[in-house]
């Protein structure tokens, strides 16, 4: 699948609810082969239906999804590829997204993606994203009981009850 | 009958293994439903050591960032390093010398090297053959002293810098690590057969601990326990980086050994210990095809220079690596007019097997726990404690009752 049809594949099914498309091309320094990273910057309604989309070329490798809070709003980032298997032939697609801190919720993908569930139990803990339809939604990393969440900005730190 | 009145009247135990110790780097905390001898399901609490890293490298600048980075692990510590490196030099277009690229990769395959003979040992542990132990991880010295002899440390290098490596390989150095090759050529037979044609392994480890095909791929496994499952992950072949593109290789899966997949903790050691191989060959072709020139920057004024213009320069890049364990991530983004990144996340191999566990404990028997949580490799064969609830009564097992009972098994199939 060549970047740029993965890219106009993904436009002509979604329309404007991709709202930005990037295509970097990562040169080897050996200067004899490059690779493509592609970013989608999307609709947060439309994250579940593009990742079904991507499933459609080959069932992807989710590395991990990444978030930052960016003071009202929490933007987060679901590092993909496809293409993994043959050689020279995978490709990194990005999807990001912005959700309001008033309304964090999010579609959980684990219904396509059994594997996505360690980093969507992350986001839950660390940043307060709310997963709909995830099976498990318990802290993973942080203990069960901890409240707040440490990735947020205006997190208030470490009560010195914890310490005790 | 309701659900609560079901749970009461369940007739499995549960048994809490770990969290482990807390001076190892990956403590994990298991708890094991059991039915008798067997495994029904198992919960996994990592965490118990979460130290906070990512939000840390939000703090400094990238060069400040490379020995945390470094330090993120203490066996595969040049993986994090060259995937961080990555990340930065993807993200803001800095280009590295050719003959860095290769020492890169040289270094990488050394550390797969002493990786997987250091899993091999921890293997021969937890099936109670401490003979193969001591021998393997004496034949391990010979790979860091030639780490040594190329970096200066025997972990934690301290190489691979921001677009570029620090210490060139010279030509005195080239025979010797020729000659660690070499010993390690000969010995790779007597390991393949000291492990996979040892009938007594084979009963321990054939058909224990089984990552069907489907799981391997849906629970987003990675590295030796994707392959040995048959599903060919392998950035190093899929998306080529540092002098990758420059090399012949192939995803070994456990089929070019023996002509089935069965994706147990067997396949999983047929997959390490032909990697060991591999990365010989690797080692071998790098050396060979080797340009002269550059390696890159490391001189103060360099540095100095190169935050200039991290500072000036805005972006976002990945880094990924095939680590000795699986597929290696760092996401790194900065913005114009600060050297700090907005967003540093990390994602390690263990992170993405973590969910394996699940399909590969059902059905196993208490003996073969050890095996199973070693054979991801998550250097966590080190098992604190265990809690066996008994009709309401506590007993704390030490690991040295667990690895007991693993050894009685292995004894009792000796005959």
């Amino acid at each position: 699948m060549e970047p740029n049809g993965l890219a106009e594949s993904f436009q002509a099914r979604f329309g404007p609810r991709i709202r930005a498309t990037r295509i970097d091309e990562i040169r080897s320094n050996l200067g004899i082969y490059s690779y493509p990273v592609i970013w989608f910057e999307i609709d947060r309604e439309i994250l579940h239906e593009a990742v079904a989309h991507l499933i459609t070329f080959q069932f992807p490798h989710l590395a991990t999804i990444s978030g930052r809070d960016l003071g009202g709003e929490l933007e987060l980032c679901y590092h993909f590829s496809i293409g993994y298997g043959q050689r020279r032939g995978e490709q990194s697609v990005n999807f990001r997204f912005t959700v309001p801190k008033a309304d964090p919720k999010v579609r959980s993908i684990c219904d396509l993606i059994p594997g996505a569930l360690t980093a969507e139990r992350e986001k839950i803990e660390f940043l307060g994203v709310e997963f709909e339809g995830i099976p498990d939604s318990r802290n993973i990393f942080l203990p069960y009981d901890m409240e707040g969440h440490p990735w947020r900005k205006d997190a208030a730190g470490v009560k010195g009850t914890w310490l005790e | 009958m309701t659900e609560e009145e079901a749970r009461l009247q369940r007739t499995y135990y549960t048994i809490p293994i770990g969290p482990t110790h807390p001076s190892l780097k990956e403590p994990l905390q298991f708890s094991f439903d059991l039915e008798g001898e067997r495994v029904v399901d198992v919960e996994i609490k990592p965490g118990w050591n979460h130290r906070g890293l990512e939000v840390l490298g939000m703090k400094r600048n990238p060069l400040q960032t490379l020995y945390l980075a470094e330090r993120l692990c203490g066996i595969c510590s040049v993986s994090h390093l060259i995937t961080f490196s990555r990340a930065v030099e993807n993200a803001l277009g800095i280009a590295v010398p050719p003959r860095a690229e290769y020492i890169r990769v040289i270094i990488a395959e050394l550390e797969r090297i002493h990786s997987h003979i250091l899993w091999a040992g921890v293997a021969a542990h937890e099936l109670g053959f401490d003979t193969l132990l001591h021998l393997t991880w004496r034949v391990r010295e010979q790979v860091m002293d030639i780490l040594e002899l190329l970096t200066g440390n025997r972990v934690n290098y301290a190489l691979v810098t921001i677009g570029g490596v620090r210490r060139d390989i010279t030509r005195e150095q080239e025979p010797l690590v020729r000659q660690a090759l070499r010993y390690y050529k000969d010995l790779l037979e007597m390991l393949v057969d000291a492990f996979l044609h040892d009938p007594t392994i084979e009963l321990r480890t054939r058909d224990v601990g089984v990552l069907s095909y489907k799981d391997a791929l849906e629970l987003m496994a990675v590295g030796p326990t994707a392959r040995a499952s048959g599903v060919k992950k392998d950035i190093r072949v899929d998306q080529p980086y540092l002098a990758y593109p420059a090399l012949e290789l192939e995803p070994i899966t456990p089929d070019l050994f023996r002509p089935e997949v069965h994706g147990d903790v067997y396949d999983k050691i047929i997959v390490r210990l032909l990697e060991v191989e591999q990365s010989i060959g690797l080692i071998e072709q790098a050396l060979e095809k080797m340009p002269e020139g550059e390696i890159g920057r490391a001189t103060k004024e360099e540095m100095t220079e190169l935050l200039v213009q991290i500072k000036k320069r805005e972006g976002e890049g990945i880094g990924r690596h095939e680590a000795p364990r699986g597929e290696l991530f760092h996401y790194i983004r900065f913005q114009r007019d600060s050297e700090i990144p907005i967003l540093w996340k990390v994602k390690c191999p263990t992170y993405s097997n973590l969910m394996s566990y699940r399909p590969m404990f059902q059905g196993a028997q208490i003996a073969d726990i050890p095996i199973i949580i070693a054979c991801i490799d998550p250097c966590i064969a080190c098992m604190d404690r265990v809690i066996v609830r008994r009709d309401g009564r506590e007993e704390t097992w030490q690991i040295a009752q667990l690895l007991a009972k693993s050894w009685e098994k292995t004894r009792r199939l000796k005959g």
